[in-house]
């Protein structure tokens, strides 16, 4: 059975991007790793080692929701139906990322957007386009329905797309 | 935007791209929406677009953790652990000279009782009492000495197993605690019992 720091250094990149990308911020994700492997430590008796990855990224998940909290009001972060707020509406379109520099704008961008959509979305769009998630292990680190999770990360995806529109109406791929 | 009957509505294309991206469309309606991108640029745009976005995040890197916060979480808790360890261990042990020096104590008081009245004449009868009191005072320093030296191999025996000096094996192991006869140690041997 692996020990404390076995589990640390297994798991420890999961949820360090977890929080890297919800909050948009190395500093902040630090703290957050911290405090989520201390609280795994308080409570590593208890813990069934079979499910110490989900257990971890609903605490993560919980640390950063409440970092946001501390630093956004509520009403800018719980989960809405209506239409986010354009990212940076530029009056000339930006050409398409075909380019390097462009596709390092375009992923800048991109991630900028993934920080300015409401929760459930943006914890879901990342576990599971970036972590690579199964819907079930969604399903059961942020405790909603299975069918739920599917259609939030269409929804989250299309938010995600309202966003960027602005910027990059005329993308066009080779 | 534009309607037609066969391809939709552009508010309702846009709506499905990602589904369409994604294959979650039935066949009717995903039959509808590449109709209808084949007619409209905008929707067109829209849809590489989404499957920029899509790509781009899937593409996104995770991230490690900084050595520095790693070894910052292991001095807060597995090693700040065994650092308490050993200062708990360190400061259990103070009893121990004092069990050991009480019990030296005992043993003296007994003995020299023991050879005191060994040595002394007959008492006479108005001394029956004071003796009766001495030998009750004696069997009792010894009680208090035997109580000592269990209580004391007791704590070394556990203190030996919890630190992993010796462990219960199925082989039958045996410990043996033996005192030093000139009272100035207790001693732990160990063997192993073939069975």
């Amino acid at each position: 059975m692996p020990g404390f720091e076995d589990v640390v250094r297994e798991h420890q990149r999961k949820v360090f991007s977890f929080a890297h990308y919800f909050l948009g911020s190395s500093e902040e994700a630090e703290d957050v790793v911290q405090e989520v492997f201390l609280k795994l430590w308080q409570n590593w008796q208890a813990i069934d080692r079979d499910r110490v990855r989900p257990w971890l990224l609903t605490v993560t998940r919980n640390a950063c929701y409440d970092r946001l909290r501390q630093r956004q009001s509520a009403s800018r972060v719980l989960a809405s139906d209506s239409a986010p707020d354009v990212v940076e509406s530029s009056p000339t379109p930006e050409p398409g990322p075909d380019s390097q520099a462009q596709r390092a704008d375009f992923r800048r961008h991109v991630t900028e957007a993934l920080q300015q959509l409401a929760e459930p979305y943006r914890s879901i769009l990342i576990l599971r386009e970036i972590q690579d998630l199964r819907y079930r292990e969604i399903s059961d680190i942020l405790d909603l329905p299975l069918n739920t999770v599917r259609v939030y990360i269409h929804r989250g995806r299309r938010q995600l797309r309202e966003l960027l529109a602005g910027r990059y109406d005329h993308v066009s791929i080779a | 935007m534009s309607r037609s009957p066969d391809s939709g509505s552009c508010g309702g294309v846009q709506r499905d791209l990602e589904r369409y991206l994604d294959g979650a469309l039935s066949t009717a309606r995903t039959h509808q929406v590449e109709t209808h991108l084949s007619r409209c640029p905008a929707c067109l745009a829209q849809m590489h677009l989404a499957r920029e976005i899509q790509n781009e995040l899937r593409a996104l890197p995770e991230v490690d953790t900084p050595a520095a916060t790693i070894h910052s979480i292991f001095e807060q808790t597995v090693r700040r652990e065994t650092a308490n360890r050993r200062t708990t261990k360190a400061s259990s042990h103070w009893w121990r000279p004092a069990w050991i020096a009480l019990a030296t104590a005992a043993l003296a008081l007994v003995v020299g009782l023991s050879l005191w009245t060994r040595s002394e004449p007959p008492a006479p009868a108005a001394e029956a009492e004071a003796v009766a009191q001495a030998t009750a005072e004696a069997r009792f320093a010894l009680e208090q000495v035997g109580l000592a030296t269990h209580k004391a191999a007791m704590a070394l025996e556990n203190e030996a197993l919890r630190d992993g000096i010796i462990t219960p094996t199925q082989r039958g192991l045996s410990r043996v605690i033996t005192h030093d006869p000139a009272g100035s140690s207790t001693t732990l041997r160990e063997g192993v019992d073939h069975v």
